[in-house]
Parts: structure tokens; sequence; C-alpha cells
């Protein structure tokens, strides 16, 4: 499950965490892998030491003075876009909701007991850890009790996302099988589920 | 103890009746300039009153016209085209000054560079060129006295323009203009405050000899130009009411006595002045600041005397003044002067009013607090693994405990 984890790219390293979450900071050029509601894992070099599953639900790109006054300029020519995002140290910060953990090579489908430390490279999941990781979507609980995060558009995204992980003909059994949970989770909340399953909606 | 703003409250009102009047008064002395200003379209007669100041040997420290070019004083001169390719290089230099309270004594200069492939999509290069001065031999003069930051200032333009000519030098195959931007006037001396003032000079030159010879070898295997400027943002200069001033007088009072200031015209710059002359990219008559200083580099030789001229660097009904000067060499060619006066015009509508190189060099030199303090916590790091003692003074820790800073585990006389 690790070996083609450690051939996906970094996204970023951990700038701050807790045990629910933490925040990675890339550079603005590097912002093409990760999207939102993406599986990504922090990685520790140790054995033993935890490894964080976790939903991106945030990307963004910090106030700058000279982007500021570039803008208001508003004579930018290509070769000065390309320095701003590929010279400056213009931190893009992605926000990521804890979800799980990876601990001798077992998966846990809780908060970790441990935030990841400072500077952990973080890396997308690969298909074999998301199929791995939800083969059981105990997560859905966790996420849908998440505050600050736009969890019904977290959810959907992270089920297209686990869907697309999966070859072609087990996609849609997957997601109606999402369904069946939601539906059991969102019982007490009909129009939240509905709005839900629309999203997943595999048709 | 903090300001008590009830004892500053009336001194600021007193301030702005000052500024109000002073202002009033700029305005009157302002119609009577440009009324001069407007009469002053014969060159012959203006070389004429300034040579006449030179025989007097009279101190006149205002602008001259440049003889060999002609352009006359009260004209603005349009924008030209912008070469479709060119090569800007900026530099900019900033400092961590010696400070005697610190763990150990010694200073940094950094310099910033970003070369500007203007008219195409190449990635701008960035690059710095710190440096760490420890030894006595920069740090203590002949008497053992440890440098001034005035010293320290000087060394690093020095090194500013070292770096500029190098960068330069080293895009000499480029097939396209080069203009080479630093921040601030082009004119460089010392006082006597600077240990090694004299080399420094002569440093100073060679780095300018160094980019006169980039010109050459440019002209001479790929017919193309370099060119050097300064820039210099809201200028306070005043060369040319001083020329008003020279112009309005009577033969008989052109003397030193009279020279020594602006006469009714004192207390007037050239910016308000330029500002009735020059509409957006729009620039002034190229001229010779008279100084000792310009004279000096003049007899060192003729292409390394110091011609500027202001520009409008404002777009639209936006007006902002700055001083852009080159050298002689530079200033001989009419194809230059055009590929400075564009680009930088065009530079600074990237940023808007000022050339966006070099407010890159300038990012890219400046030490911000946190990194200062992280370079003295290396080097503090570094003296004990080397089994030195490491003292802070007194002086430093109590003002670390007033602004509240603390060095976490850290003891104040520790090895």
């Amino acid at each position: 499950m690790t070996d083609t984890t450690a051939q996906q790219p970094i996204i970023g390293s951990v700038l701050r965490a807790s045990t629910v979450g933490f925040v990675c900071g890339t550079r603005s050029q590097d912002i093409v892998h990760p999207s939102f509601g993406a599986f990504v894992r922090t990685r520790h070099g140790q054995m033993g030491e935890i490894d964080v599953i976790g939903l991106i639900h945030a990307i963004s790109i910090d106030d700058d003075p000279l982007v500021r006054q570039l803008v208001l300029a508003n004579n930018m020519t290509p070769a000065a876009a390309r320095d701003q995002r590929e010279n400056r140290m213009v931190p893009v910060e992605i926000s990521v909701v804890n979800i799980g953990f990876i601990q001798y090579d077992y998966i846990y489908h809780n908060l970790p007991p441990r935030p990841p430390l400072s500077l952990d490279p973080v890396q997308l999941c690969d298909d074999e850890t998301i199929m791995a990781f939800t083969e059981r979507l105990d997560f859905l609980r966790l996420v849908l009790n998440t505050n600050d995060v736009p969890t019904e558009e977290l959810l959907a995204a992270a089920l297209l996302h686990a869907s697309n992980a999966r070859p072609e003909a087990q996609r849609y059994a997957f997601l109606v099988h999402a369904g069946r949970r939601l539906a059991g989770l969102l019982a007490h909340d009909p129009p939240r589920l509905q709005h839900l399953l629309r999203l997943i909606n595999p048709n | 103890m903090t300001l008590e703003f009830e004892k500053v409250v009336p001194q600021v009102e007193r301030m702005g009746r000052a500024v109000a009047a002073h202002n009033m008064t700029m305005s009157e002395r302002l119609l009577d300039a440009w009324e001069w200003f407007a009469e002053m379209g014969d060159l012959g007669a203006i070389h004429e009153r300034i040579q006449l100041a030179r025989d007097r040997d009279a101190g006149f420290r205002g602008a001259a016209p440049l003889k060999e070019i002609n352009e006359p004083v009260n004209y603005a001169y349009p924008l030209p085209a912008v070469p479709p390719r060119a090569t800007i290089i900026a530099a900019d230099g900033s400092q961590v000054y010696p400070d005697l309270h610190a763990a150990a004594l010694y200073y940094l200069t950094n310099i910033g560079v970003l070369v500007y492939h203007h008219g195409t999509d190449a990635l701008p290069e960035p690059i710095t060129d710190p440096r760490l001065h420890y030894t006595d031999e920069f740090l203590r003069d002949e008497h053992g006295q440890m440098v001034t930051n005035t010293a320290v200032n000087a060394r690093r333009t020095v090194t500013e323009r070292q770096v500029l000519a190098r960068e330069a030098w080293d895009r000499r195959d480029i097939d396209a203009p080069l203009v080479a931007i630093s921040d601030g006037p082009l004119l460089f001396w010392v006082g006597n405050d600077v240990p090694d003032g004299r080399r420094l000079e002569q440093d100073y030159m060679g780095a300018l000899v160094h980019m006169h010879d980039t010109h050459a070898a440019m002209q001479r295997d790929i017919n193309q130009t370099a060119s050097l400027a300064g820039y210099v943002d809201r200028p306070t200069s005043t060369f040319a009411v001083s020329l008003i001033h020279l112009m309005s007088l009577h033969n008989d009072d052109v003397r030193r006595a009279i020279l020594t200031t602006n006469g009714d015209l004192e207390g007037l710059t050239d910016k308000p002045l330029m500002f009735k002359l020059l509409r957006p990219g729009e620039r002034s008559a190229l001229l010779v600041q008279q100084s000792p200083q310009n004279k000096n580099y003049h007899d060192k030789g003729e292409n390394y005397e110091i011609v500027f001229f202001y520009l409008n660097v404002g777009a639209g009904q936006d007006y902002h003044l700055a001083r852009v000067e080159i050298p002689m060499w530079v200033a001989r060619v009419p194809a230059m002067v055009d590929n400075v006066h564009a680009l930088v015009y065009d530079q600074c509508q990237v940023m808007w009013r000022y050339p966006y190189a070099l407010t890159r060099a300038d990012e890219l030199a400046v030490i911000r607090a946190h990194e200062r303090s992280q370079l003295g916590e290396m080097i503090e790091i570094e003296l004990r693994r080397n089994q030195q003692a490491v003292e802070h003074s007194e002086k430093l820790d109590s003002k670390a405990v007033r602004h509240g800073r603390t060095r976490y585990g850290q003891k104040r006389h520790s090895r």
C-alpha cells in the first residue's frame, strides 16, 4: 500500500497541526496537484510513527502587498507574472481535515492520537491507499460532524475522488454504497441528504 | 513612558498651519520660476552665463544643458517607442550594521539583482550576493575604531555597482539592448569618516568602467548597446531651479555670495516645475549637474561624467517624478537615451510608479528583522561550536526584556 504512495508528488510541508486537522504550505507554482476533497497523507520517516490521512477542504493564497500593487497597476507582463509565481515565495496554504491515520501499515478510521509534526511532507494518496482507506466509510460521520468546513461539498468531492480511484466497474457500486451510508447518517436531515446525494449521483 | 498625545496635538496643529503657509509661498515662487523658465530657450545665452559663473568660480551647483546634444531646457521630450526586446538588470543592496552589543562583531551586505528579459516570456532571474565581514580589516579603521554605518553604506554601494557590472558583463552575448539600473544617484563620493574612501571611489569608478567595457564589447561583437542608469525616486533636487536663479541675475551678480542660495526661489525644488512641464511619459532635457564631484568624474574620463533627466513616470492624470542619471557614454547616443527613457517608463507602468525590476531587486536584497535575528543566532551557535564565549550586552538584553523578546532556553552568559 505504501510503495506507490512514496512515488506520489509532495504537495507541501506541514505548517501547523492539531489532532483534528493541519495546514500545509507550498509555493504557488506547486498547486497543480492538490484539489478540493483530495485524500492526502503526511509522511513520517520512522516506522511506528503516525501517517495522518486527511481531506483537503481549503486552498488559500495569502494577501501580498507586491501582488496587490501589481493588480492595481493593471499592466502585468507575462514575465512579471512568471516571476511572481515561480521565483517569489508566495505561500499557498492547504487546509486539511483529519479523517484517520496509518500506523504499522494498519489503517485507523478515527482521529490520530498525535498531530503530524511541522515540516512533515504531505503527499496525495495513491489510488491503492484511497481504496484501502475507503473500504470502510467510517470517516463520513467524522466529516459530517466537522465544523467550519463545507461538509456536504467536501464529502461529495472526497467520495468522487474515492470512486475514481477504483476500477470503472466498481465505481457505481461504491457510490451507491456510500449513498446508503449517508442516508443512514442523515436520516434526520432530509434536505442535507438530498443535496449530498445529488452531488454524488453517478448517473 | 508612552507618547503623551495631549502634548503633541497642539504641535501637530501648528505644523499643519506652517506647512500650508510654506506651500502657499512655494506656489508663488513656482509661478515666478515658471515665467523665467519659459524664457530660457536660448541655449547660447545659458552656456555663456554658466561659463561666466565658472570663470568667476562662483560656486554654481545647478544644471547645465548638455553641449553635445543641445536640447532646449524648457522643452518636454516625448516617450519614445519601447524596444521590442531588452535585457534589464536591476540591483539594490541592504545591510546588517556592526553592533557593539551583539555577541560578535560583524557586518553583512546583501545585494539583490533581478534580470528581466523585456519583450519575452522568459522567467526573470533572481540573484543574491550576501557577504559577511568579520575581520579587523573590514571592521576597524587605522586607529582601531569600529567602522561607522556610513562606511558600511559606502562599501555596500560599491559592491552593488560591481555586482551590477558583473551581471551585465555575463550577459553581453544576449542579442538585445541591455539596460542596467541601480537605485539612487550614480555620483558617488565618500567623506573622511570612511576609512578606505579613496580606494572605494576607485573601485566604484572601476565598476563604471566595467559597465562601459560591456557596452564596448556588445557594440563590437553583436552591434548592441549596454546602458547604465541610476533611478532616483521622488527627487528633491534643485538643479533646474538653480539654473533659473542664475539666469535671472544681472551679470554683476554672478558671484559666490549670491549663488550660495537660490535667492527669491530658495526652498523651491525642481519637482513642481517639472510637473508643470512634463506630461506622463515625457522627459526633460538632458542636463549635467555642476559640482566638484561631477567635474572629478569628467576629469577621470569624459565618458563618466554624470548626466540626468527628469521623467514623469505617472500614467493618465497621475504625476510622479523620477530623476534618471546616466553616464556620458549613454547620454551621447540618442538611441541609448531613448532605450533608457522608454524602458524605465515601461517598467514603472508594470509596478505603478517604480520600476518592477528594482522593486524585486530591493525585495531580494532586504534583510528582514527575523532574518537578522536568525543570522545572529547562527553566528552564536557557530561560536559556541568553536568553544568561544558568547556574551550579550546588558543593553541588548534589557531591550529584549522591555520589548517582550526573549530567547527561549538561553542563558545570558553561557559557553
